[in-house]
C-alpha cells in the first residue's frame, strides 16, 4: 500500500469514527503529510474507537484493536503500525 | 384503524410460539455469523449493527441463550454489557417487535393497541445510525402499549439532505412519503426526536409534519447544516424557509445539549436563536452523547419523559426537573 493510499485510509477511518473532526484545511494538510493528529484531541468514545478500527481493517486488512489506539496516540504512529504489519 | 404501514399487522397479536421460533432463528443466525468472525473488529461490527436494531425482548432471549455457551464465547461479554445497562430490564405484558419496513426505516411496535391510544416517536438517527444509544436501551424505557417508534437511518451520512432512499430523493420528498406511510396524526401524539446530525432534521420534520413536539439532542447548528446542503450543490432555500415558517399550530421545539460541551452549546444556542424553542443545557454534562450520559446517571427514563413531556409508563403528566436561573437543568 502506497503512503498516499494509507493516509486516505486513515483519514476515511477518522471521518467514519468522529464526524466533523477533520475540516477541509486539516484534510488537505493531513493528506499532504504535514499534519499529525493527536487522537486525544478527537474525543473518541468507545464506539468511535471501535468504528475507527473496523474502518482501518476493512480498508487495509490490518487489524488494530481499540485498546491499541491509546498506546499509539496519533495518526503518525497508527500509520507506522499499519505499515509494519503490512510488511 | 391502523397507521398505514405495510405489512398491515397493526392489530395482529403475535402468538408466543411464533415469537419464540423467530427469536430462536435469530439466535441461530447470530451464531453462524459470529462463527465466521476471525478478528475482534469483525465481532464488533456485528455487535454494533445488532445494537442498532435489537428489541429488549431479543436482548433477554440472547442473554439466556448465550448463557448456555462456554464462558469464553465472544457473545457473552457483549450481551452481558447490553443487558446490564437496560434501564428498566423487566419483561412487559406486551413487547416491542421490529419490522424493517425498508433498509433505512425500522418500526418498533407491540401492534396490539390502536394508534390513537399511543404516541409515535419518529427518530432521526445520527452518524452511527442510532439515537445515541443501542436501540434496546431506549426502547426499554417505553411502555409498548403507549408508544410506537420509527427510526430513520441516515446511511448516506448527509443529515437526510439527500432524503431516504426508499422514501424520497430529498428531505422534503422523504418526509412527504413518510407522512403517507405513517399517518402521524392517526396517533394520540407524535414527536420527532433527532440526535447529533439527526437533530436539525427532527426539528424541521416536526414543523413540516405539524407534530406536537420536535427534539434535537446535541444537534448541529443550522448554519452548518445549510453549508453541508450547499456544499453538495443543493439549494438550501427551502430549508431556511421551512425553519422560518410559523404554521399553526407550531410544534414545541426543544434543543438539548450538554452544558459543559462548548461546541454543542454554541450550536444549540445558535439554533435556539433562529426558531421559537426551549433550550436545555444539561448541568455538568460535558459530553456530546447526552443520552448515554443520562443513562450513566441512572436518569435516562426520567430524562426521556421530561423531553417527551409525558410519562413513559402511563397517561399521567410528568414531573419536571429544577431549572437554574441560567437555563441549566439538573
Amino acid at each position: 500500500m502506497e503512503n498516499a493510499q494509507l493516509r486516505i485510509a486513515v483519514l476515511e477511518a477518522l471521518k467514519a469514527a468522529v464526524p466533523g473532526a477533520v475540516n477541509d484545511q486539516m484534510r488537505d494538510s493531513f493528506l499532504a503529510g504535514g499534519l499529525n493528529i493527536e487522537l486525544a484531541r478527537l474525543e473518541m468514545d468507545s464506539l468511535a474507537r471501535m468504528e475507527f478500527c473496523i474502518a482501518i481493517e476493512l480498508s487495509t486488512g490490518v487489524t488494530l484493536v481499540p485498546p491499541q489506539l491509546a498506546e499509539l496516540g496519533s495518526t503518525d504512529a497508527i500509520e507506522r503500525c499499519i505499515r509494519e504489519q503490512l510488511g | 384503524m391502523n397507521a398505514g404501514l405495510p405489512p398491515n399487522r397493526a392489530h395482529v397479536v403475535t402468538q408466543p410460539s411464533s415469537l419464540s421460533s423467530r427469536l430462536d432463528r435469530a439466535y441461530r443466525l447470530y451464531r453462524r455469523r459470529i462463527g465466521r468472525c476471525r478478528t475482534e473488529n469483525q465481532l464488533n461490527r456485528i455487535h454494533l449493527a445488532l445494537e442498532n436494531f435489537l428489541t429488549p425482548a431479543e436482548v433477554r432471549y440472547l442473554r439466556a441463550a448465550l448463557a448456555r455457551e462456554p464462558p469464553d464465547s465472544p457473545g457473552r461479554p457483549w450481551i452481558a454489557r447490553l443487558d446490564r445497562f437496560m434501564p428498566v430490564n423487566k419483561p412487559r405484558p406486551v413487547e416491542f417487535e421490529r419490522s424493517g419496513l425498508f433498509k433505512s426505516l425500522t418500526r418498533y411496535t407491540a401492534g396490539t393497541v390502536f394508534p390513537e391510544q399511543k404516541t409515535l416517536i419518529i427518530g432521526f438517527s445520527g452518524h452511527f445510525h442510532r439515537l445515541m444509544l443501542p436501540m434496546p436501551w431506549l426502547l426499554d424505557c417505553l411502555d409498548p402499549r403507549l408508544y410506537d417508534v420509527l427510526v430513520l437511518r441516515d446511511f448516506s451520512r448527509r443529515s437526510f439532505t439527500v432524503g431516504v432512499p426508499e422514501l424520497g430523493a430529498d428531505f422534503f420528498a422523504a418526509i412527504a412519503r413518510l407522512r403517507e406511510l405513517v399517518r402521524p396524526h392517526a396517533y394520540r401524539n407524535a414527536i420527532a426526536l433527532g440526535t447529533s446530525s439527526g437533530g436539525t432534521p427532527a426539528l424541521l420534520a416536526a414543523i413540516l409534519l405539524g407534530l406536537k413536539r420536535g427534539i434535537s439532542v446535541s444537534g448541529q447548528d443550522f448554519q452548518r447544516f445549510t453549508t453541508r446542503v450547499k456544499n453538495r450543490g443543493l439549494d438550501d432555500t427551502p430549508y431556511a424557509a421551512l425553519l422560518a415558517s410559523r404554521p399553526e399550530p407550531f410544534p414545541d421545539l426543544l434543543v438539548v445539549c450538554g452544558a459543559e460541551h462548548t461546541n454543542d452549546v454554541k450550536a444549540a444556542s445558535a439554533l435556539h436563536e433562529l426558531v421559537p424553542s426551549h433550550l436545555w443545557k444539561i448541568h455538568n454534562c460535558e459530553q456530546h452523547a447526552v443520552l448515554p450520559w443520562q443513562l450513566a446517571q441512572g436518569r435516562l427514563p426520567a430524562f426521556l419523559a421530561e423531553m417527551l413531556d409525558q410519562s413513559l409508563e402511563s397517561s399521567d403528566p410528568v414531573a419536571t426537573t429544577a431549572v437554574a436561573p441560567d437555563g441549566q437543568r439538573y
